[in-house]
């Protein structure tokens, strides 16, 4: 872990909103496993100050991706970049989902939360079965389903709330109602939709893992900005996580 | 032919330094990775978190906002205790060639007396101590220790009254007075002052319509606030002759060739390493660039030449 320079390869746009940065960094290309993240900031910029976390979809050759949705500021600067651009990469930070330990995985993903998952599908498809499950609000994602599928390499089930894309409902549907003992579910999404899948299935959530996302400052552990209640006490989002247990993590505190 | 090494040997007291560059409190984690050289290089020295009496959970809700070239921060010191960090990372620590600097933040007179004496024990294995005096004291109805002159000749004299080594001072800018608390920091035995801590700030969700953080207030700091941390050590410099450390916003060489020139013995940094683990190197880096460039020897040699108008 460490502080390089990065320079963006390419920009793609996926809809109105969201983007795929692929990112020169041999330190992160050569080093980042399926769950981790960088942090990610202009240089010699101190407005915005401080990176933004984000993970890690995907590696090609010297380069990494990263997606993201406008919702500020730097968001829009991030948008805005040409092939070309320097960045400041941090990481590669926290704990990786790790190698698949069951016959079969569902990968869940809310929205964004697919890009750590398209990594993890990306690196293990080769000797796991996996069953990618996706929701989204509603049509207008259509084209980042499209993208999804693209780069995923792999069929996509997809929920949508407003029944356009895929079948109407959420991702609980795309679930079995009971998880066997030689499957596990490794999701990325909104805190409701992590919590709403370990209540699903109480008695197995340690082999749900769950990556979380956190306001963050440092991403090395320092600053303590991320801390989450969990069954061991107070943990870093950032390097104690983002991958956790479903079953360490107090729902209700978050 | 002066080595590179010893332009920027920093001293403060026993406390020998390789750079001016010290770690400020708050973002430096006891995690092994993190204290491997490569990551310090170009640091003097690192300030741990905050240790207290008891062990603190820390604040709920946001403890970050982002705010104009600056962030707002209520972690509320969360930590282990004193007994934990003489168990779990004191023994870390020791393993480590770069000096700590332990930093201590108490409630009540009670806590001080309690947190040193534990320390003062192993004394042989910490190089020093900075008292933290921007916390409120409960026995005085919360008011911070620093604020006025009493609490902190009250802090730093029950400090000095138990822990024999070295001894920082941490002081708030939310003093009414700053040269008049360093004064009373420094008659009451203070080895050296840091100056200062976060600016009290807030910020509100307007989407939300409520403040951000749940205790209303937060700590500021960032490059937004180094203009009013290079007047408080300004100020201080005037008043005290026991060595000042400039902290709040030093983010480049320059804003620590100004706290220097300001009569500065050393800089702390916080946010910049939040931004940029290369910082104190490159900080370094530049000040050497400087002092080449007018042709002085040393870093100290610079120390309070901005001064002479005054």
């Amino acid at each position: 872990m460490g502080d390089f320079s990065g320079r963006v390869r390419s920009v793609r746009k996926i809809s109105e909103e969201i983007f795929c940065l692929e990112i020169d960094c041999e330190e992160i290309s050569e080093n980042a496993q399926p769950g981790q993240f960088v942090m990610l900031r202009f240089p010699e910029i101190s407005d915005p100050l401080l990176g933004r976390p984000l993970a890690v979809a995907g590696i090609s050759g010297s380069a990494f991706d990263v997606i993201f949705r406008i919702v500020g500021r730097m968001t829009k600067m991030l948008s805005e970049c040409t092939p070309g651009q320097s960045l400041v990469v941090r990481g590669p930070e926290g704990r990786p989902f790790g190698e698949p330990s069951a016959k079969k995985t569902f990968l869940v993903a809310g929205t964004l939360g697919a890009a750590p998952l398209i990594y993890a599908c990306k690196s293990f498809s080769k000797q796991q079965e996996f069953e990618f499950v996706l929701g989204v609000p509603d049509r207008t994602w259509a084209s980042y389903c499209e993208w999804l599928t693209e780069v995923s390499g792999v069929a996509i089930e997809v929920f949508s709330e407003d029944g356009f894309l895929g079948q109407n409902g959420n991702v609980l549907q795309g679930l079995p109602e009971r998880l066997e003992k030689d499957e596990e579910i490794w999701a990325c999404g909104s805190e409701k939709m992590l919590s709403a899948i370990c209540g699903k299935y109480p008695k197995d959530s340690d082999r749900i893992l769950v990556s979380l996302e956190k306001r963050m400052a440092c991403g090395y552990g320092g600053c303590m900005g991320c801390v989450i209640d969990t069954v061991y006490g107070k943990k870093r989002v950032c390097v104690d996580g983002p991958i956790f247990r479903g079953s360490e993590v107090c729902w209700n505190g978050l | 032919m002066v080595s590179k090494a010893d332009r920027l040997k920093t001293t403060i007291g026993d406390l020998c330094m390789a750079s001016p560059v010290i770690i400020a409190s708050g973002v430096w984690p006891y995690d092994e990775k993190m204290w491997n050289s490569d990551l310090l290089e170009g640091v003097g020295a690192v300030c741990t978190k905050a240790v207290t009496t008891r062990p603190r959970i820390g604040n709920p809700g946001i403890r970050l906002w982002e705010t104009p070239s600056g962030m707002l921060n209520s972690i509320g010191l969360q930590n282990t205790g004193v007994e934990s960090f003489l168990r779990d990372y004191l023994p870390g620590l020791s393993n480590v060639e770069l000096p700590f600097i332990l930093n201590v933040a108490a409630e009540s007179e009670e806590d001080i007396i309690s947190t040193l004496s534990s320390l003062e024990q192993v004394s042989d294995r910490i190089p020093c101590v900075e008292l933290n005096i921007s916390c409120p004291n409960v026995d005085d109805g919360g008011m911070l220790w620093g604020k006025l002159p009493e609490g902190a000749e009250k802090a730093v004299g029950t400090a000095r009254s138990v822990w024999k080594g070295p001894l920082w001072v941490k002081l708030t800018p939310q003093a009414f007075d700053i040269a008049e608390i360093g004064v009373a920091a420094q008659e009451a035995g203070a080895d050296a002052l840091v100056a200062s801590n976060t600016w009290l700030g807030m910020d509100i969700d307007i989407i939300r319509s409520e403040p951000v953080f749940q205790r209303t207030f937060a700590g500021l700091s960032g490059p937004a606030v180094f203009p009013l941390a290079l007047r408080v050590v300004w100020e201080l410099c005037s008043a005290v002759s026991i060595p000042v450390i400039g902290c709040g916003g030093v983010t480049s060489a320059r804003d620590c060739l100004a706290m220097i020139m300001a009569g500065a013995t050393a800089v702390e940094t916080g946010t910049a390493l939040l931004t940029d683990l290369n910082s104190p190197l490159k900080i370094c880096r530049g000040i050497e660039e400087f002092l080449d460039s007018r042709s002085f020897e040393f870093l100290k040699d610079i120390r309070g030449i901005a001064r002479k108008r005054a």
